[in-house]
């Protein structure tokens, strides 16, 4: 038999000779080393070759700009931006039929036991109720939405009847933060306070209790979801955590980075340096307080309370140790003061957690005011994780 | 499920993937992936179905194909999806961008006959698939995937011979 030719060797290796073929190249190939070489040769280049062509799949990431990436990969998004419009479409319509009359409509339909949309405004009402549990006085002010969703709330275009009131807030508010995280541009809830004179004290804290009701085309009865929650604003608990999801988290030396996606294709970026600041190391006494306050307290509400009027005080014993100086005071609260700097339209906001005294940066094509209003948001969002790390 | 999301389950993956090494450009491997599966719609029978997609494909990427957005729209979500289910590959690092950009030198040095022969392969075409796909005789596919191989194999070495030398020299 004749040397065997490369174009027969390469067709043995990938198996694409007949079973008699392949049987008289797999004897010639025991008896005759050069053919057996050539064998050898062939693996290697089959094997380089495609080794070669997985290279290719290396596309390199992270060149393409921050915000430039359009196409949204997140159904949770989607499902939250579905049931916020549910429920603004649901009040929208129902207020214009019906102002002015105070009927608490409680028709609570049966949903399907997994409606994407509703479990979305369960879980961030429920994380905003924990963050809020013990802040204020609590007006009940209702927002109560039967939605039924034409199809699955992904792909749906619900079409929904709710019901809010919001007693206790005067004027006439115009409620249009469910646009910020709607895919479809004109969403605004109309929410029309009716003021009471019982009711005049409750400041602006208009709590939320939510009933968000889904029936599946069918009709079938499966279950149904009541969703009890108290936030400052119904708007804010929907476009509160939900809003945001972690895209990435790039690894960087010294730095803990990651990417946030605050609307479908916009993303800002938060460095936490992983590192003591020098302010927490000198002011000891505070500093060390703080810190361990912030580990037992529930993050969420350190966040909450961190930047607002109250600081957490130090317990007696450790006051007079530690912290005697009331000058060790102001530069505890400077921390908290971010500063802002814009460069090549980006705007940076830089500050220091005080729960860990990490120097934390928020990038992004923002406003300085956004910026703040998201980082607002990422620390509710973190401060949720937290909580849900730390319950088994 | 349609027979059309039956294939697109099936062959999608591949056919992305076959079409991003040939084009370098992911987007419009998954705009090309896509159209191939509107046509396949079109189709009263295929006989060979992987050989004609990736037949239909390679024929695209000659000639720029004509788009059917509302068809395209509801591909895009099943690749979502499908994407959506998939790994982020890790991070690349410089080595790895540099492997990759060699890669495509040599990739890019073949003849397009071998090229597409090899990544066809590469994607678990058998030789008969193949040679219906690009009109060979089937007898041809061990020949062409041999030339095909050695030559991406020689092309990269000397590509990175070169890459080492260029190394040396930056660092003396």
């Amino acid at each position: 038999m004749q040397h065997l030719d490369e174009g027969t060797i390469h067709s043995w290796l990938d198996g694409a000779l007949s079973a008699e073929e392949a049987a008289r190249v797999s004897a010639h190939v025991e008896e005759c080393s050069q053919c057996a070489a050539a064998v050898a040769e062939a693996r290697g280049f089959i094997a380089a070759s495609s080794r070669i062509l997985t290279a290719l799949d290396n596309v390199p990431k992270g060149v393409v700009p921050i915000g430039a990436r359009a196409k949204p990969r997140n159904w949770a998004a989607w499902r939250a931006a579905a049931a916020v419009v549910v429920v603004a479409l649901g009040s929208f319509a129902v207020l214009r039929d019906r102002i002015g009359t105070q009927r608490s409509v409680s028709e609570v339909a049966p949903m399907s036991a997994r409606n994407p949309a509703s479990d979305v405004v369960a879980d961030s009402v429920s994380s905003a109720t924990a963050q809020n549990e013990s802040s204020v006085t609590r007006e009940a002010a209702a927002a109560k939405a039967l939605a039924k969703p034409a199809a699955p709330a992904r792909t749906a275009n619900p079409l929904a009847f709710g019901k809010i009131e919001n007693r206790g807030t005067q004027g006439r508010e115009r409620a249009s933060a469910p646009a910020v995280i709607s895919p479809s541009p004109a969403v605004v809830a109309d929410v029309r306070p009716q003021a009471r004179a019982d009711n005049a004290t409750s400041q602006n804290f208009g709590a939320a209790t939510m009933k968000v009701a889904a029936e599946p085309l069918g009709g079938h009865a499966a279950g149904a979801a009541s969703i009890e929650g108290a936030s400052g604003a119904m708007s804010d608990a929907l476009a509160g955590p939900t809003s945001i999801r972690v895209v990435g988290t790039p690894r960087v030396i010294g730095e803990k980075r990651t990417l946030y996606e605050v609307a479908p294709g916009d993303t800002v970026v938060l460095a936490e340096a992983m590192r003591l600041e020098l302010s927490s190391v000198v002011v000891t006494g505070v500093g060390a307080t703080r810190t361990a306050q912030s580990m037992d307290t529930s993050a969420g509400r350190q966040i909450k309370l961190r930047g607002a009027t109250s600081r957490p005080v130090a317990p007696d014993s450790q006051r007079s140790n530690a912290a005697p100086s009331p000058a060790a005071a102001p530069p505890a609260s400077s921390t908290s003061l971010p500063s802002v700097q814009a460069l090549n339209g980006i705007t940076t906001l830089t500050w220091t957690d005080p729960a860990s005294g990490n120097t934390m940066r928020l990038s992004g094509r923002h406003s300085a005011a956004e910026l703040t209003e998201i980082r607002h948001k990422i620390e509710q969002l973190r401060a949720a994780e937290a909580a849900a790390k730390k319950k088994p | 499920m349609t027979d059309v999301e039956r294939l697109f389950r099936t062959y999608n993956a591949a056919l992305v993937r076959y079409l991003t090494r040939r084009l370098g450009d992911r987007d419009w491997a998954e705009e090309v992936a896509q159209e191939t599966f509107v046509r396949a719609l079109r189709q009263t029978s295929i006989q060979n179905e992987r050989a004609w997609l990736f037949a239909v494909a390679t024929n695209l990427v000659r000639d720029e194909a004509r788009k059917d957005m509302r068809r395209r729209k509801h591909l895009a979500l099943l690749a979502e999806e499908e994407r959506d289910a998939m790994v982020e590959p890790e991070e690349t690092t410089l080595e790895r961008a540099q492997e990759a950009a060699m890669a495509r030198k040599a990739v890019d040095a073949l003849a397009e006959r071998d090229r597409l022969a090899l990544l066809m392969r590469e994607e678990g075409l058998d030789y008969n698939e193949i040679a219906e796909a690009l009109e060979l005789s089937p007898g041809s596919v061990g020949t062409t995937l041999s030339r095909a191989r050695r030559r991406l194999v020689e092309s990269y070495e000397v590509l990175q011979k070169s890459q080492e030398e260029r190394e040396k020299n930056a660092a003396s």
